[in-house]
């Protein structure tokens, strides 16, 4: 019987201290995880700028990517968009975390 | 003795929560920990106090002079609360909270104020905690019941009976977590 393949995330967040935990998290979920800093980092690592796949710079393909809202530079939310702008990664699934209860700004996310 | 021990680091965990130190998410953290990680929650405490040294240091440089950038100072310190809320430092959270509405009242002396309190209640905490892995360390790398066993042997000539019965039927110690 064949093993299912391991699922590879690609987390977000500029917190060292968040990013230590979700990639414990994933881990104990038997995710691959890759934790990037920032929205930028996380755009170089897909690739978007370069090569167009939804393979990481190191050659994973990304199942999930999962994105802090409330970051300097680029938020969660632009993210958002520059992924789903794109044709090669629109397809893989965005998940936002907030602490921030914001109907209007959770209603915004799901017009994506 | 291990029991002794593990009683007292379960105390003091209690005591620390009771008191509103922290709050479930410490617990949810040591949940995380496994045989493999026995010191997860450690190594994020310790994370989170060298990274968001440089938060407390550039508030302080922020309220120092103004003109005050509350919008920043506020921004700061939502970050700085973020980080906190992730080990579960419920005190230093609700000083920051605090410290927020002091920025959205452009009030700086409040700002000033409750900085005060958010450093307290953080340094507090981490005297604490520290105290609290030091008796988690020493369950698990010591081995208090060959200890129990070795200081018997010089006091007591019955336990050194005991000792030599033990041994005949020796046991696996008991693990770490």
């Amino acid at each position: 019987m064949e093993m299912a393949q391991e699922l590879h995330v690609l987390a977000v967040d500029d917190s060292h201290v968040d990013r230590k935990v979700i990639e414990r998290l994933l881990e104990i979920s038997c995710c691959k995880v890759t934790a990037v800093e920032s929205g930028t980092r996380a755009l170089q690592y897909l690739g978007l700028d370069g090569e167009k796949s939804s393979m990481g710079i190191d050659g994973l393909k990304v199942n999930l990517i999962l994105t802090d809202y409330s970051m300097p530079g680029m938020t969660g939310y632009e993210l958002l968009k520059k992924i789903k702008e794109s044709s090669v990664l629109s397809k893989i699934p965005v998940v936002i975390m907030s602490s921030e209860k914001i109907l209007p700004r959770i209603d915004r996310y799901i017009l994506f | 003795m291990e029991n002794q021990k593990k009683r007292q680091a379960a105390y003091m965990k209690r005591s620390l929560l009771d008191q509103g130190y922290l709050d479930e998410q410490f617990i949810h953290l040591e949940e995380l920990q496994d045989d493999a990680n026995p010191n997860f929650v450690e190594e994020v405490v310790k994370l989170y106090y060298t990274d968001s040294a440089r938060y407390v240091r550039n508030i302080e440089l922020a309220l120092e002079n103004g003109p005050y950038d509350f919008a920043r100072l506020d921004n700061m310190m939502y970050q700085f609360k973020g980080s906190s809320s992730s080990i579960g430092a419920r005190r230093v959270k609700r000083q920051c909270s605090q410290f927020q509405e002091y920025c959205n009242a452009k009030n700086i002396e409040g700002c000033r104020n409750t900085f005060q309190e958010v450093k307290q209640e953080y340094d507090t905490l981490k005297t604490k905690l520290e105290t609290y892995f030091q008796y988690v360390m020493f369950m698990a790398s010591f081995l208090p019941f060959e200890l129990c066993r070795w200081k018997d042997s010089f006091t007591d000539v019955e336990s050194k009976h005991q000792i030599r019965s033990e041994q005949a039927h020796h046991h696996d110690l008991p693990s770490s977590s």
